[in-house]
């Protein structure tokens, strides 16, 4: 019994004990927040899908430290710096989620299943409807997009840094996993970890701006549009989706996954082939979110993010969706001067994707001011296009700003 | 440099979704016309 060492024997807590004052303070705080998130996601004010095991996959991996063969402090979940091909054989018989980090994480798949699915989803009939408003107001609703670049590049960040977090405008989590992964691998962990987190809040924060932005006589405005019965043949759809899927691809080679994801998805769902459409919107759709969320979670390791950017980060997603939400109802209010005072401002929201979430907050919205004001239908149509110009503007930030050098 | 860049996106991207509309509009209005056109024979 002399010769046991506890430090041996109980090696999460003396890796613990041992570590820096920062490396410690980090590991105590982020499990307090894995469990923070547990709890908020099991009171449904955070997405529970990805909040529950973000949360407890944050908590374990900074538990969970032990020592390591070469007599540094690691894990035996994932190793995210690993690029030797070797190394890479020998982790991914050690560490458990090793295989989904190698096999569909590091390549974009776990992104591109969810589009998939999300695709599946997607009703484009709203899009059909009123094709140029629901584009306008998608446009519009990118400002934090487009205006996040520079000020994260003022703020010192570099281009694809810089291009990764200003995806966060675009609310779209696997659009900016999916970015992040390309053009900055050594921050695509605080940059999704920030981008779900903060989806997760800004959802209950949007009724506030709108609230703050549309006097209560323009939320309650009814919307009279011809085309809102219109049903849209699913030969018209899938005709559309090819055709998009095309000629997208061929404009952005680099995010052509993505586009064949999110149209295949979308193909599949009008050509009426059930049983794919409840594999692909049900198991790979929840499983790939889950896993999503898991691996975000054990990645958030001290060492990771005790990067000084990660406070950028923080300020960055806020801005980012802030801006999106404000142009998306300057947005609204542009439609409502040119059909003078026919369109509700409110909709504008719904231009920020994220399909349905903010389309539903809209409905929510100008329902407790108008309950027989129907605007879910613009409101769709306005969703869908945030997905489409997210997914363009990926494109566009992947194909140019690896040349901005 | 990057304020140039950050206006030439935000111009593509507003063009290219346009262009995304007008396909869409486009291909609404000619299908919708070639179903018509199938389902009124007399108008062939």
């Amino acid at each position: 019994m002399k010769n046991i060492d506890f430090n041996i024997l109980f090696q999460g807590i003396s890796t613990l004990v041992h570590s820096e004052t920062t490396v410690l303070i980090t590991r105590i705080s982020l499990i307090l927040l894995g469990i923070l998130l547990v709890y908020l996601g099991r009171k449904g004010i955070l997405e529970a899908l990805v909040m529950l095991p973000m949360g407890l996959g944050m908590a374990a991996i900074n538990c969970g430290v032990l020592i390591m063969p070469d007599g540094n402090p690691g894990n035996i979940f994932v190793d995210a710096l690993a690029t030797d091909p070797i190394v890479i054989l020998d982790k991914l018989q050690i560490n458990f989620l090793q295989p989904i980090y190698t096999f569909m994480f590091s390549n974009g798949l776990i992104a591109c299943l969810i589009f998939m699915g999300i695709g599946v989803l997607l009703d484009i009939n709203f899009l059909l409807r009123r094709p140029f408003t629901s584009m306008f107001i998608a446009l519009c609703a990118e400002l934090g997009t487009f205006f996040t670049l520079p000020i994260a590049k003022a703020m010192g960040l570099g281009y694809g840094e810089s291009a990764s977090v200003a995806m966060i405008g675009g609310a779209d989590g696997p659009m900016v996993l999916f970015t992040s992964m390309s053009l900055a691998k050594e921050l695509f962990v605080p940059i999704s970890v920030v981008a779900y987190l903060y989806l997760g809040l800004t959802y209950g924060l949007y009724p506030y701006l709108v609230k703050l932005m549309v006097p209560k006589k323009l939320r309650g405005i009814k919307m009279e549009s011809p085309n809102n019965n219109k049903q849209f043949k699913p030969g018209t759809k899938i005709t559309f989706a090819v055709l998009m899927c095309v000629i997208l691809s061929i404009l952005f080679p680099v995010a052509s996954p993505l586009f064949l994801s999110l149209f295949v998805g979308v193909v599949i769902r009008e050509s009426g082939l059930t049983s794919v459409i409840n594999v692909i919107a049900g198991p790979i759709l929840y499983g790939s979110t889950f896993f999503l969320g898991l691996m975000l979670g054990v990645l958030c390791d001290a060492s990771i993010l005790l990067n000084p950017k990660v406070l950028i980060l923080l300020v960055l997603g806020v801005v980012a969706l802030l801006l999106s939400g404000i142009g998306g109802i300057l947005g609204g209010y542009a439609m409502y001067f040119f059909t003078k005072g026919k369109f509700n401002p409110v909709i504008g929201i719904a231009g920020v994707s994220c399909v349905p979430t903010t389309a539903k907050v809209a409905q929510k919205i100008v329902s407790k001011e108008n309950p027989s004001a129907l605007i879910l239908a613009d409101a769709m149509g306005a969703n869908i296009c945030g997905v489409i110009t997210s997914a363009l503007i990926a494109g566009i930030y992947i194909t140019i700003i690896p040349l901005l050098g | 440099m990057i304020i140039k860049v950050t206006i030439l996106i935000m111009c593509g991207t507003f063009i290219l979704g346009m262009a995304v509309a007008g396909i869409t509009a486009g291909l609404g209005a000619v299908i919708s016309s070639i179903s018509n056109h199938h389902s009124n024979p007399k108008e062939k």
